[in-house]
Formats: structure tokens, C-alpha cells, sequence
């Protein structure tokens, strides 16, 4: 449940536009702040709710993007380049590296909630090949030895770099 | 028509409208450039890139992979699709399409009709070099009519482009993203659309499937099949059932350019149930005796000559059929001509008089009725009389096309419907007071542009249908409105009509063939035959296929058929055939063929499916016996349908010629004929 007052906040938003299906996303990203960095069904039908937009175009959107979350994540998510240039550089052995390092397998969250580990098509960082990314910060070109000190710097940060994740009690 | 213009296919010359796409271009000088995305409703995508061709704009102008139905044609362009770049690209584009596909052509029951198996043969992939885990769904339950199988899926987009954005359904979409992108719903459930069965026709592999069919699946080139009409509403879709050994295994739209063209609604697709029902009538029966149908007819000729012997002119009566064709009802009108008898047909006689104004405006050529193609193309339209979305499914989809294309929806309904979320304004009331709201509207007309209207719903519907180009008003001439509401609306679109201006208007009407029966000179009203049955005055009745007649209520338990002999003429054994003294059953709908009417005034002929069945002469031969047996079967050569019936001579004689895959005949275009309400 959110409250009255975001939601007349984000009712207001999307009145900015046009049409009021143009500020789904910012209501989505709002929406997984307030849940604590995921979109639970009930998210899902309070924005199709406040944007117009239909319940099942909503979860189209949510599970198009590789920001947004049906499930809960981790308070830090890693992503791995899989794409064309990552995969020529060697970002198999990455993808092991962390899956080795965290204990679990990509596409999954470490039992203390502190990492979620995710493959993804491309970070725009081919030149850097493999590249990943750690919350909102670019790594590349990644070798193996540089692993676990991305690892170790991120855990010992008190604030992830996702804001959404530090609000996740806060009322908003 | 736009202009021609001239481009070379693989060297050879060819002439072409400008500005269409290339690949629709090849496909209609029938070079199979191969597709998945592109279909001619649904439009281009370009989300397969199979149609991959070498493209130049001209002579001594480099060439580019291109992917034609992204194309528009221009003049001088030169397309090669047998380029050994082009060759190598479907090639390898229908291999990375075929990665995760399951392989189970065996037990898929799309195979035989398949696109996908079409162009992987096509295209020459054959050997798989994949080497990674293949990617696999879990298949949802979609509800009684679509099965469901995900692993199939090539992403073509052409489930949800019909679904969502040319059906306006919400209920089914698309999720994730690169190589994980699922076709379903959020979750397991069924899908709401009235059009959801054209999603087994839309997707080029076997994901969405007939459930219906699966249960009593056979491979397509086993089946036999006919070109036929859609029996269930006045739409008069074109369809094409296929049978089995002795039962109808699935029906299909036909392709056609006038009426459904691609599509049909799932009431039609799946409303087949009747042929193969338990309840067909199989033998003939004459006082409670079981006997050969022949037999039957004599006895009951007898019986006919008898009681007008004894009770003179007036004593037989008959009620025709809107679910029967033209030849069943004339025949039946040709008995009671022969008999001195009486006639009417199924409904009531405030329905009678709606259906045969709408019909005269129809046929005199008073009134300009679109068919579904020119139906979407309105750029403003008001749905009065019913539901239309339950009435004629089809012309609800002709009507989404509007909305797509932004055009204002105005809606006089009885109930909340379902096109009422996209209307710009709806307004319900009752049958009978929707002839005042229209007359409202007419009168707002006079000041359109003028504000403060007294009917704020009629102003505004006023005020749109003043600015524009392409108006229609789509007028539901099935019941409870009655005469009145057929004459507001025809009286609104007189107002509406400028000499640059023309505007449009549809009379739908309860069943397949309520047109061509109200076309029937001398009948009565169905409430005086009533009246006179139940108070013993007619001492014979004909009943023809009250089976088919969807809903009507009569004959029914209340009222006793005082001494009335009754005759049953029926494929199914419905409550006149259960209480009929005498019961010639005949062959149903999808097993005879016939010719009927549909809401536009067009006679459409459509044949039958070669059953094996212990009865198969359809209900107008049985009657054709019938009279043959009176000693009147000369009588048969003398008449032509236009005797009976308020049509040219010109279409009489061009019924019996009628093909069934030809566009039909409209009666208002082959001659004019005099006003028939009586
Ligand atoms: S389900 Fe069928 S129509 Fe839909 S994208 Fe997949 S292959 Fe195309
Ligand atoms: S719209 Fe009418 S004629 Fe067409 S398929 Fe549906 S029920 Fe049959
Ligand atoms: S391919 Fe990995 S960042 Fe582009
Ligand atoms: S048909 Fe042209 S890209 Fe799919």
C-alpha cells in the first residue's frame, strides 16, 4: 500500500504529460523505492492504476527493463555483461569468478541479502570489454584478480550506491 | 488508387502501386519472399528480418540488404531476392530463430499449416550448430479455446499486434526481454477477447493452438472442408469448416476482401457444436411412429391434404426461419402457397416491422451501408439499438479499427459494454426511449456548433458528427427499438447527409438471414399465427428449423397447441421437434449448402460438408419432397425466388449462379424494388 500523498504526488505526474501513460516509468521507479527496491504484484496494479496504463502492459514494461525487480533483490546487484565484445573478452570466466566468490549462481541473491547477481546484454562499455557494473558504478576491463576487491569495497560501503534500497523503511 | 509505378523483381519488370511495401508487392505477383512478422492487417513490424532482399533504387545505384516490408515501393527500384547475401542471411536469421525451438513437429498440431515449417524448408536451414542448453517456458492455461505452448515461439509480435493493439484487448501482452521474451498472460486465466481464436490463425508456429480441435485433432490435409457462411449472426462471415470422418472437427475464416477478410469471432470459430450434438435429429417420425423419412413425407402430405379438405383456405400455417436459408424459406413459402396456407417467420411482430423498414431502406438503395472494410474506415460513429460486441462481433472489430485510428465513439446502449471504455461518451437506456435520444441528436444537429445544449450527450455526439468526413451510424435493428428506432436513425442520417458528405448507416439484424426473410412478400405477423394456433383456428403448422431460430421463445410449454397438427422440418431436436406430431429431420447448417442475406443486403452462397449421416438432404429439399408429394412438384419450375420474395428479377435469376468464393451479390446494386413494408 502506499500512501495518499504519493500517490497524489505521482497522479500529478503523469497530469504533466500529454498522456498520462508517459510517466509510467518515473512511477515505477518510484513505486520500487517505496517497496524497498522491488515491484511486488501490488505495485504493479497501483501503477497501472495511477498511469492508465494496463496491468499487463505495466509487467511488460517492469520485466523489460533490467532495473526494475519482481522479486526481491539485494541491497548491492551486480550485473555481467554477456553481450558480443564481453563474451569474445572472456566474461565467462567472470561470470565464475563472482558466482565462486558470492556463492551463488547469476541470477541469484546471497542469503544475507547483501548481493544480487545478474547477467545483462550490454553496458555500452564494449572498449572496456568485460565490463560490469555494481549498483551505479562501471568496472572494465574486469580480470579475475579484481574481483575481490570490487567485492570487498562494495560490502564494507554503509550506503549502497542504490538510494532506493537505503529508503527501504522510510515513509515517503 | 495510387499511382503505378514500375520496379524490377530478379530481373524481371513489373508494374506496382506506389508507396505499398515491397514484400506485399512480391507476395501478390506471388513470389514467396520469405516472412513471419509482416501480415496484410496487421501491417509491418519488421521484427522478424527474415524478408531480407537486395534492394537498389535504381539502375547503377548500389544495392542494400534490406528488409522489404520495411520498404516502400518507388519507381525504378530494383529488387534481387536471390542474392546469394540475401539467400545466406535468411539462412542464418532462420537458424538463430530456430535456437530454442523445441523440434516437435510430430505431436505439434500446427504442423502441415505451419509458417514456421514452411520457411525453415524454404530458407534451406536444416543442421542445427547450437551448442548451448536450449530455453525453455512453462506454458500457461489460457481458458477453454487457446491451448498454450511458449517453447514454439519465434517473437514475431503478431499475437499481441492483433491482440492488444488491433483488438484493443488488455489481457494478453509481452514480457522480458532479448532472449527470454514470453507471449501469455500476467497470469494463468482465460483470454476476455471476443476475437481471441484468431491468435491460433496469427501465429506463424504452434504456440497458440484450437483446444477444441486438439481434442479431436486430425492433421490438416485430412480434412475435408467447404466454403461456407457463418451461421450465427447477421455479419454473414465467410468460413471454412472441416470435417472428419463423421463429425466437424474446427471452423476457420475465409479469406475474403468484403466482408470478415482474416478474422472471425470466437462465437463463430467455436460455436460448431451443433453439427456433431447429440440432440441431431437422425430418423423421420409420423404420429409418434418411427419411419423412413420418405415414408413420412407421404404420410404427411396426406394428413396436409386431408385438413385443408376438411377446414378449407387458411386452415395450414408455416413459420419460416431467420437461421435457414432463402431456398429453405421459399420452399416453405412455396407449400404454403400451394396449400392456400399462411406464413410467417420467427420473432415477433413489432421485430417483423423493424426488420422489414430496415431491410426496404437496404434494399431500395435509401441509405449508403458500408461493408466491414468501409466500416473502419469512419472517422466518426454512433452504435445505438444493443450490444453490438454480442450482436455482430465483427463489426464490434470493425469498429476497434476506428478507434485505433482516433476516430470519436458515441454509444446509445441498453447495458455497460464492452466497447464503452474507449467511447467518447456512452449513454444507456432502455430499447424503446433510444429512438428520442437519436431524434435528440438530430435536432442538436441543426445547432451543432452552437454550446449549451439541453442533452449534453446529444450535443456533443452532435457536434462530432458535424465536423466529420467519414460519419456512420451503426443501428441495431433486432428488437425492442421496433419501427421508431429504425426511422430516428434513418431520419438522423438524412440530416446528416451533404451533397460532399456522405453518411453511413448499418441495420444489424438478430440472425444470419434475417434479411432475406424480411424480404418475404404476404407473410404475417408471427402474433396473429400465434393467436391462431393457440385459439385452435389453424389446425396445421410447419415448423422449419426452430433449432437454428437462436432464441426464440415460441413454441414453448405455456400454450397449448390446441388440435394444431404440427410439423417439425429441423436438424435438431429442440422443443418443436420434440412435441411435432410429424418430424422430417434435415441435414444442420455446415452440412447443406444454401444461399442467405447478410445485414448489407448481400446474398452469399455456401456449401455444405460431405457428412456421412443417416439424413442428409437439407430442410429445403425435405420441403421440396414435401410439396412434390402434394402433387405440386410442377410448381417447383414455375417460381422464381422473386415471386416470392421483394427481390429484382435480376437477382433472382443470378442466386442459383452464386460461387461461393465470389464477393457475394448486393441487393441494392442490382436493382431497384419497391418499397416492401406492408
Ligand atoms: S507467440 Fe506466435 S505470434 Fe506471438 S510472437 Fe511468438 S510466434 Fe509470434
Ligand atoms: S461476427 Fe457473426 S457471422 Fe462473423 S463469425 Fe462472429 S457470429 Fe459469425
Ligand atoms: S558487449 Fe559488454 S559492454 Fe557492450
Ligand atoms: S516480415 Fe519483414 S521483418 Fe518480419
Amino acid at each position: 500500500m502506499i500512501s495518499d500523498a504519493l500517490k497524489v504526488q505521482l497522479t500529478g505526474h503523469c497530469g504533466h504529460y500529454p498522456s498520462r501513460r508517459v510517466g509510467l516509468i518515473f512511477v515505477m521507479q518510484k513505486l520500487q523505492e517505496h517497496y524497498g527496491g522491488w515491484l511486488p504484484e501490488e505495485a504493479i496494479r497501483e501503477a497501472a492504476e495511477i498511469s492508465g496504463v494496463p496491468e499487463t502492459e505495466v509487467e511488460g514494461v517492469a520485466t523489460f527493463y533490467n532495473w526494475f525487480f519482481r522479486e526481491p533483490a539485494g541491497r548491492h546487484i551486480i550485473v555481467v555483461c554477456d553481450s558480443i565484445s564481453c563474451y569474445l573478452c572472456g566474461c565467462d570466466r567472470i561470470a565464475a569468478n563472482l558466482e565462486r566468490k558470492l556463492g551463488i549462481k547469476l541470477g541469484e541473491t546471497t542469503p544475507d541479502g547483501m548481493f544480487t547477481l545478474l547477467p545483462v546484454v550490454c553496458l555500452g562499455n564494449c572498449d572496456k570489454a568485460p565490463s560490469i557494473m555494481v549498483d551505479d558504478e562501471l568496472y572494465g576491463p574486469v580480470t579475475a584478480d579484481m574481483i575481490d576487491e570490487i567485492i570487498e569495497k562494495t560490502a564494507s560501503e554503509t550506503h549502497g550506491t542504490r538510494r532506493a534500497h537505503d529508503e527501504r523503511n522510510r515513509p515517503v | 488508387m495510387s499511382a503505378k509505378i514500375k520496379i524490377t523483381v530478379n530481373g524481371v519488370m513489373h508494374e506496382a502501386e506506389a508507396g505499398r511495401n515491397i514484400l506485399q508487392i512480391l507476395l501478390d505477383l506471388g513470389i514467396m519472399l520469405p516472412h513471419f512478422c509482416y501480415h496484410e492487417a496487421l501491417g509491418a513490424a519488421g521484427a522478424c528480418r527474415l524478408c531480407a532482399a537486395m534492394i537498389s533504387p535504381g539502375a547503377g545505384k548500389p544495392a542494400r540488404l534490406e528488409m522489404a516490408c520495411m520498404t516502400r515501393a518507388e519507381d525504378g527500384m530494383i529488387v534481387d531476392i536471390t542474392n546469394p547475401q540475401a539467400v545466406d542471411f535468411r539462412e542464418k536469421l532462420i537458424e538463430e530463430l530456430m535456437l530454442n525451438h523445441p523440434h516437435d513437429c510430430p505431436v505439434c498440431d500446427e504442423g502441415g499449416e505451419c509458417m514456421l515449417q514452411d520457411m525453415t524448408v524454404l530458407c534451406r536451414h536444416q543442421h542445427r550448430r547450437n551448442r548451448f542448453p536450449k530455453r525453455t517456458w512453462r506454458n500457461q492455461d489460457l481458458g477453454p479455446h487457446i491451448h498454450h505452448e511458449m517453447n514454439r515461439c519465434i517473437t514475431c509480435y503478431r499475437c499481441v499486434r492483433f491482440y492488444r493493439d488491433y483488438a484493443l484487448g488488455d489481457d494478453l501482452g509481452v514480457f522480458g526481454s532479448r532472449g527470454r521474451v514470453y507471449f501469455g498472460r500476467m497470469r494463468d486465466g482465460a483470454l476476455v477477447s471476443e476475437f481471441s481464436g484468431n491468435l491460433v490463425d496469427v501465429c506463424p508456429t504452434g504456440v497458440f493452438t484450437d483446444k477444441h480441435f486438439r481434442a479431436v485433432y486430425c492433421r490438416p490435409w485430412d480434412l475435408q472442408t467447404a466454403p461456407s457462411i457463418c451461421p450465427h449472426c447477421s455479419v454473414g462471415c465467410n468460413v471454412l469448416p472441416g470435417s472428419r470422418h463423421k463429425t466437424l472437427r474446427r471452423i476457420k475464416p475465409r479469406r475474403n476482401h468484403t466482408v470478415n477478410r482474416f478474422f472471425m469471432c470466437d462465437h463463430g470459430r467455436f460455436g460448431g457444436g451443433f453439427v456433431n450434438a447429440d440432440n441431431r435429429l437422425t430418423s423421420a417420425r409420423f404420429d409418434g411412429a418411427g419411419m423412413s423419412l420418405d415414408d413420412a413425407i407421404t404420410q404427411t402430405a396426406e394428413r396436409l391434404k386431408e385438413i385443408v379438405q376438411t377446414h378449407g383456405r387458411g386452415a395450414v400455417a408455416a413459420i419460416g426461419s431467420p437461421g435457414a436459408s432463402l431456398e429453405a424459406n421459399a420452399a416453405l413459402i412455396l407449400l404454403m402457397k400451394t396449400l392456400e396456407g399462411r406464413f410467417a417467420f420467427f420473432s415477433t411482430g413489432a421485430e417483423r416491422a423493424a426488420h422489414k423498414r430496415a431491410a426496404a431502406l437496404i434494399a431500395n438503395g435509401q441509405v449508403d451501408t458500408p461493408s466491414l472494410p468501409e466500416v473502419e474506415q469512419a472517422d466518426f460513429t454512433l452504435i445505438v439499438g444493443g450490444d453490438i460486441t454480442r450482436e455482430a462481433p465483427m463489426m464490434d472489430l470493425a469498429v476497434r479499427q476506428t478507434i485505433r485510428a482516433g476516430a470519436p465513439l458515441f454509444i446509445i446502449s441498453p447495458q455497460a459494454g464492452k466497447l464503452d471504455a474507449f467511447a467518447k461518451a456512452a449513454r444507456h437506456a432502455a430499447l424503446p426511449e433510444q429512438a428520442a435520444i437519436v431524434s435528440n441528436i438530430a435536432q442538436a444537429l441543426d445547432h451543432a456548433l452552437m454550446t449549451g445544449q439541453p442533452d449534453p450527450f446529444a450535443g456533443a455526439a452532435a457536434s462530432a458528427l458535424a465536423t466529420a468526413k467519414r460519419p456512420q451510424i451503426l443501428c441495431g435493428a433486432t428488437g425492442a427499438g421496433g419501427i421508431a428506432l429504425v426511422d430516428a436513425a434513418h431520419s438522423l442520417v438524412a440530416k446528416a447527409v451533404r451533397p460532399e458528405r456522405p453518411c453511413r448507416l448499418v441495420y444489424w439484424f438478430p440472425a444470419m438471414n434475417s434479411f432475406g426473410i424480411s424480404l418475404a412478400r404476404n407473410d404475417e405477423s408471427p402474433d396473429t399465427i400465434k393467436q391462431d394456433v393457440e385459439n385452435g383456428r389453424i389446425k396445421a403448422l410447419t415448423i422449419l428449423e426452430h433449432g437454428a431460430s437462436l432464441d426464440s421463445e415460441w413454441p414453448d410449454d405455456s400454450k397449448p397447441m390446441k388440435s394444431c397438427f404440427t410439423i417439425a422440418v429441423d436438424a435438431i431436436a429442440g422443443k418443436a421437434a420434440t412435441d411435432a406430431d410429424a418430424v422430417l429431420p434435415c441435414a444442420s447448417h455446415y452440412e447443406t449448402f444454401g444461399t442467405v442475406m447478410n445485414y448489407e443486403g448481400r446474398a452469399q452462397r455456401f456449401e455444405g460438408l460431405p457428412l456421412p449421416r443417416p439424413v442428409t438432404w437439407s430442410s429445403a429439399e425435405v420441403l421440396l419432397k414435401l410439396i412434390e408429394a402434394l402433387g405440386a412438384g410442377e410448381a417447383i419450375n414455375r417460381t422464381e425466388y422473386h415471386d416470392l420474395f421483394e427481390i429484382p428479377a435480376t437477382m433472382s435469376s443470378l442466386i442459383g449462379t452464386l460461387a461461393p468464393d465470389s464477393e457475394g451479390l448486393l441487393i441494392r446494386s442490382t436493382a431497384a424494388v419497391r418499397e416492401v413494408v406492408g
